[in-house]
């Protein structure tokens, strides 16, 4: 695996250890003369000195047909443009760039870089999760975001305690896929009775999590 | 004429030049910098909005009237400014003409196969040599 590590120090440096030791091609590009002497001093991969938004200085990478390039400035412009060049000047196969404002992470992604991320971002969707009921957790985002998987535990004063699912009439963007009982794993189908203590794993719309924690909240 | 609303980014002399005349023909602009005192360029006739901010923040566009906007041109110095500022308004507020002004030629590749207009000072001033220098002809020089 070919992977381009653009700009960031400390970032980075983090990056450069994680994959050091996976067997992936790294390639390293930041305008930064003292982050690439440390780098160098650290590492013994290619160290390129220059401006990523620049296509001669990627085409010395040689970043041609990479597998990942991940863009790590502060400036979102520098991020947007030298993703959009890797990939359309040099085929690289996915794009992830960090984002400074955490608007951008819609845009970028839809103006084509793969993924965007923003810690102030993830920090607000973190607290969002927390913020649903203690009995519900979130577990996953699948696609981006739109589907949600959820774990809820079922408690004795539930009103779905001993139905059957097709007693229970769900809203149509909420699916128990599957559920946990003791140690069994259970594929529930409408016959299937529900019973206080099953762990219940919910498939559904990001957009229903509240109704789903309304449906499923203690009274 | 039509009256449209234009926003232009950046108030160097490109961009203040630009923004005055658009004024004084009598469309709705609005300017965006970050420095407020880069609005000392503009024209004394210009009636245009002073908008002091950083146009890469998609907030500060929207303040700026993007949705709305028939023309954007962006005209700073920095070409990831201009390529990022007219890729969001292009595609993401699909304003009807956007104009960039870029200074490294090897970027024009980002705006091939939008309806964004780029414009090379580089290669203007290397076609204003060539026709006065190239070609052989030494029709100028006899002044």
């Amino acid at each position: 695996m070919k992977i381009v590590i653009s700009e960031g120090s400390s970032q980075a440096d983090f990056l450069l250890k994680i994959f050091k030791n996976k067997k992936c091609k790294l390639i390293v590009i930041n305008s930064n003369r003292n982050t690439c002497e440390y780098l160098k001093n650290h590492s013994d991969i290619p160290i390129f000195y220059g401006d990523p938004t620049k296509k001669y200085v990627l085409e010395e990478a040689d970043i041609k047909n990479a597998d990942i390039f991940i863009s790590l400035s502060e400036r979102d412009e520098i991020n947007y443009v030298s993703c959009q060049i890797a990939k359309k000047l040099f085929n690289v196969k996915k794009t992830i760039s960090s984002v400074s404002n955490p608007k951008d992470v819609d845009i970028f992604e839809k103006l084509g870089v793969d993924s965007a991320l923003s810690s102030t971002y993830l920090v607000a969707k973190v607290i969002e999760k927390e913020s649903l009921s203690n009995d519900i957790y979130q577990l996953l985002n699948i696609d981006n975001d739109d589907v949600s998987l959820s774990k809820i535990k079922l408690q004795d004063n539930s009103e779905y305690i001993e139905k059957q699912l097709k007693e229970i009439n769900l809203p149509i963007n909420i699916n128990i896929s599957c559920l946990l009982r003791e140690d069994e794993i259970i594929i529930p189908n409408g016959n299937t009775t529900l019973l206080s203590g099953d762990v219940l794993y919910i498939v559904s719309k990001s957009e229903s999590l509240e109704q789903l924690n309304m449906l499923f909240r203690i009274s | 004429m039509k009256r449209e609303k234009a926003i232009i980014i950046g108030s160097g002399r490109l961009g203040s030049y630009i923004a005055s005349e658009l004024s004084v023909k009598g469309h709705e602009v609005v300017i965006i910098d970050k420095d407020g005192d880069a609005f000392r360029k503009l024209n004394d006739q210009y009636s245009g909005y002073r908008y002091i901010g950083d146009a890469v923040d998609s907030e500060v566009l929207e303040q700026a009237g993007i949705e709305d906007a028939d023309i954007l041109i962006a005209t700073t110095n920095n070409d990831n400014t201009n390529i990022f500022v007219s890729h969001i308004a292009s595609m993401i507020y699909f304003v009807d003409k956007v104009y960039l002004r870029l200074g490294d030629i090897e970027k024009s590749t980002l705006i091939e196969n939008t309806s964004i207009h780029a414009i090379y000072p580089f290669k203007l001033s290397m076609d204003e040599f060539n026709r006065n220098f190239g070609g052989g002809n030494n029709e100028n020089s006899n002044q």
